[in-house]
């Protein structure tokens, strides 16, 4: 009886971060480049009260045994790395991985740091810097005579510069994959580190290496489908009060279990 | 008179106590990929199996009560926990999109290589890992097939390795590709005797000793990739057997309750000696 009491313990905790990962993909619903998480849930460890196979007579043996479950608990908080959709904006620094690959920016502390949110701006020195100001990897300046700049699909940076408006090579953004982009630890600021079971950057040009092109003038949106954490929401909460319910139950069996005596 | 049907009735109440507990398990459990739910089964167990056969002896013995209401020890019964079934039917499947989530349509489950040895798991949420191994939650390389004509039977050759370079995907017959490169069969095996398999937490099964599992491999696996199973409890059929299960409790404590009072007038009433 105390058992199912934290049984449904460890399913309400687990209905709970269901919940705080379904409203963080809510909340980031409109982020670009944001990616949606989902909780995975696993069984805990069984108590055998009677060995499966246990002896009951000559050439007899109990063919299931007595097994009850101790709950259920987090295994892994997903992330999900299907592509967004595209918000075209025009803007001539706002660039998209049209496939798979991250941007990579350096954060203060020195470290290499990676984002799909490819909404670049210009520092007042003229370098592509994200929106917290990480400069882009590799650095790329613009200079200040450029009328326009042009980014291919590649990943070559050109500015025409002049009257004559002559094309300027001033470098090429370089995109990274991961064998295991799951893998990845988000930090915030739609930014993710590279962790034990990320494995190792693979550093190439767009479009190489099964490697997205990039696209100009527009935004990777979030892949939050909002129905779907509507619908995930609904189960989440129903699964929790089911869960609260049990937990009522094994009180009253308790409370009728005092009440003998 | 004698109250020790007080124990038939301790003995129903710690079954529906147990079976509480599973029925916490698989609430605590409906959102668990593939998870499968459990049932106890009960049934009756009567001391007087434990006696031997009563002889008719001559001359007879002199009738009793017991003569004409013969319970064959049925007074003395109690209930035994008696086994836990899992009920393998299929879960709903969800789609994720995911191209390394995994659901098997039908029966059979996926081989996993644990520290414990080979598991069985019908979840199919993988992941690769740094080294480019398609693995499960808890990192444990997914098994595929041996190869056709391979007479290397090692289990360490069949972890399935990517090159992390090229695009991953696993077809619905479970065809694993790299890319372009084939790099076999995800292996899918069928247990023949389901009633072998034993949870070991973690959404694997192990085996149980003393029985074979009769363990086929499925040549050409029914599988949906980009979908994930679902659990198979269903919350309303649950809730039932709560309230089922709760009320039998509060019955059984009614029962004891019941040899209570009657050894209270055993004790006090007829007992009583006047002064």
């Amino acid at each position: 009886m105390i058992k199912s009491l934290t049984t449904a313990a460890t399913g309400m905790a687990a209905q709970q971060t269901n919940m705080d990962v379904i409203a963080n993909n809510l909340a980031n619903s409109s982020t670009a480049g944001f990616k949606r998480a989902r909780a995975e849930f696993e069984d805990l460890m069984y108590d055998n009260r009677l060995q499966p196979g246990a002896a009951t007579g000559l050439n007899s043996y109990t063919p299931t045994g007595v097994q009850t479950g101790m709950g259920t608990r987090t295994a892994a908080i997903q992330k999900d790395f299907t592509t967004g959709g595209a918000n075209v904006t025009k803007n001539p620094l706002d660039l998209q991985i049209e496939g798979s690959g991250f941007f990579q920016v350096r954060t203060p502390d020195g470290e290499l740091a990676y984002t799909r949110d490819g909404s670049f701006k210009k520092d007042a020195g003229g370098r592509i810097v994200d929106k917290n100001g990480n400069s882009l990897i590799p650095e790329i300046t613009v200079p200040n005579i450029a009328q326009a700049l042009e980014i291919t699909h590649e990943g070559e940076v050109r500015a025409l510069v002049g009257e004559t408006g002559a094309p300027q090579i001033l470098g090429n953004i370089e995109i990274v994959n991961f064998v295991n982009p799951a893998g990845l630890k988000a930090v915030g600021k739609n930014l993710f580190v590279q962790s034990p079971s990320s494995g190792q950057p693979n550093v190439g040009r767009p479009g190489t290496n099964s490697m997205g092109y990039l696209a100009q003038g527009q935004l990777e949106t979030s892949n939050v489908n909002i129905v779907d954490e509507m619908v995930n929401m609904i189960t989440a909460q129903r699964a929790y009060e089911t869960n609260s319910k049990v937990i009522q139950a094994s009180d009253q069996m308790l409370q009728t279990a005092i009440q003998v005596k | 008179m004698s109250t020790k049907g007080i124990y038939t009735a301790l003995s129903g109440s710690l079954a529906q106590s147990l079976k509480m507990d599973t029925i916490a398990n698989n609430i605590a459990n409906a959102n668990t990929t593939a998870f499968k739910r459990d049932q106890q089964v009960f049934n009756e167990y009567l001391n007087s199996f434990e006696k031997e056969q009563e002889v008719n002896t001559v001359p007879r013995n002199l009738a009793s009560i017991e003569s004409f209401y013969h319970m064959n020890g049925g007074d003395q019964a109690a209930v035994n926990a008696k086994g836990t079934y899992t009920d393998f039917n299929q879960g709903a499947l969800k789609r994720t999109g995911n191209p390394l989530d995994v659901a098997i349509e039908g029966k059979g489950f996926f081989e996993v290589l644990t520290p414990q040895g080979v598991r069985l798991t019908r979840s199919g949420n993988f992941s690769l890992d740094a080294n480019g191994q398609l693995v499960n939650k808890e990192g444990h390389p997914v098994l595929k097939q041996v190869a056709e004509g391979a007479t290397n039977a090692d289990v360490n050759s069949r972890i399935i390795q990517f090159s992390g370079q090229r695009e991953v995907q696993i077809s619905d017959g479970g065809e694993i590709m790299d890319g372009t490169e084939n790099l076999g069969k995800i292996s899918i095996v069928n247990v023949m005797n389901p009633d072998s398999l034993q949870k070991v937490g973690s959404n694997n099964y192990g085996f149980k000793e003393n029985m074979a599992p009769e363990i086929v491999q499925v040549k050409v696996p029914s599988l949906r990739t980009g979908h994930l199973e679902g659990s198979n409890v269903n919350i309303v059929q649950e809730m039932t057997d709560m309230i089922t299960t709760q009320r039998a409790f509060e019955a059984t404590q009614k029962a004891i309750n019941a040899y209570d009072a009657m050894a209270d007038k055993l004790v006090n009433v007829v007992g009583k000696v006047n002064p």
